[in-house]
């Protein structure tokens, strides 16, 4: 059985970026990631309606690291604390060594290989710190931007789940990427 | 959001079988189930070693069956009310509509049609009686009895997770098959 302890946080820094702990000052830009159209098109959920949805949401970022559960990274550009993302290890099954990555990026640093980044650095430290086997990925299919990170960090595509998916009225269908182990 | 009561138990009585709720007399049978190599094989979990434990897995289904949480039928032949395998309707998604069907049968038993027969009736009572949508199976390739069993029942093989499952650090695939409610008239 895996064991993890996510205390004291693991800030990951890379090129350009700082990966740190989500804290309540991140609410305003939280609120946004997950209330904004464009933002949240494929993420299948209700928006966020208020600063205190946000703020709640933080809240349980904090509770899961706590409990060991999953892990947040709020994403900044290297000299502005500011959150322009946030990239995640979460349902973490710890008896086969596995997790989902999960990850949402402020339309404005889109396209510029960012995600790409922070996505490395959070797998390079599942693999290797963590000591997973395995991370999915569940999106959208009509995600084509989730699908091509995916496909760029090395993920294979193993399963279209039809109508599996119940959100606003209609069962959708989801794609599940896997990526395992560099380690073997 | 599906709601869910799984009492009073839904007995079930098909050409040959009665799908009855699990009891503490069925302690022995769970035992074997749950001990038995070649029933075991490709479940990938460590076998029971003694009648207390069978207790405490009866009383485990019969907590998730109160609490709302998955409902296991025992599999018995019509005039005979020994336990010979269990269905399971498990891993409820209630957002979704969606479960996972789970099953183990006596070798004895296995090859009758038997299983086919208790799985089409289950799934017909997910459908119609409990909401569901959807109706997922996980099941390791290897298990080709276990193929046979979802894919003459209607299920779609929808994905395949290369080392998906763990068992004493060996990591093993699993194909992942699903059925979807047939449509509403």
């Amino acid at each position: 059985m895996l064991e993890v302890n996510f205390s004291p946080f693991p800030t990951l820094v890379t090129e350009r970026l700082v990966l740190r702990e989500m804290t309540m000052n991140d609410a305003d830009e939280a609120f946004f990631l997950r209330s904004d159209a464009e933002v949240i098109k494929y993420v299948d959920r209700a928006p966020a309606q208020s600063i205190d949805e946000a703020k709640a949401f933080i809240q349980m970022v904090d509770d899961n690291r706590q409990n060991n559960t999953g892990i947040s990274w709020t994403i900044t550009l290297k000299g502005d604390d500011k959150m322009i993302g946030n990239v995640a290890l979460w349902r973490l099954d710890k008896a086969n060594y596995r997790a989902e990555i999960g990850y949402v990026l402020h339309p404005e640093h889109q396209g510029k290989g960012i995600m790409l980044e922070a996505t490395q650095a959070i797998l390079h430290y599942g693999f290797y710190e963590l000591q997973l086997h395995s991370v999915e990925a569940n999106i959208n299919p009509g995600n084509m931007a989730s699908q091509r990170l995916l496909e760029r960090a090395g993920f294979v595509k193993e399963a279209l789940f039809k109508e599996n998916y119940y959100y606003d009225g209609k069962f959708l269908d989801s794609v599940i990427y896997s990526l395992l182990t560099p380690k073997k | 959001m599906l709601e869910v009561n799984f009492l009073p138990f839904p007995v079930i009585t098909t050409e040959r079988l009665v799908l009855r709720q699990a009891k503490f007399e069925d302690a022995p049978e769970f035992l074997f189930l749950r001990s038995d190599t070649r029933v075991l094989q490709y479940i990938g979990k460590e076998p029971i070693t003694s009648l207390e434990e069978a207790q405490m897995y009866v009383q485990l289904l019969t907590d998730n069956l109160n609490d709302g949480i998955g409902i296991t039928w025992a599999i018995t032949l019509k005039g005979d009310d020994k336990m010979i395998g269990t269905i399971a309707l498990w891993r409820w998604m209630k957002e979704s509509c969606r479960a996972e069907i789970g099953y183990v049968m006596h070798p004895d038993y296995c090859g009758k049609g038997i299983m086919h027969e208790a799985m089409m009736t289950v799934t017909d009572h997910g459908f119609n009686e409990m909401g569901l949508h959807s109706i997922e199976a996980s099941v390791n390739p290897a298990n080709v009895a276990s193929l046979k069993v979802v894919e003459r029942a209607g299920f779609i093989k929808e994905g395949h997770f290369r080392d998906r499952c763990c068992f004493r650090g060996v990591f093993s695939d699993r194909a992942i098959y699903s059925l979807i409610a047939p449509k509403q008239r």
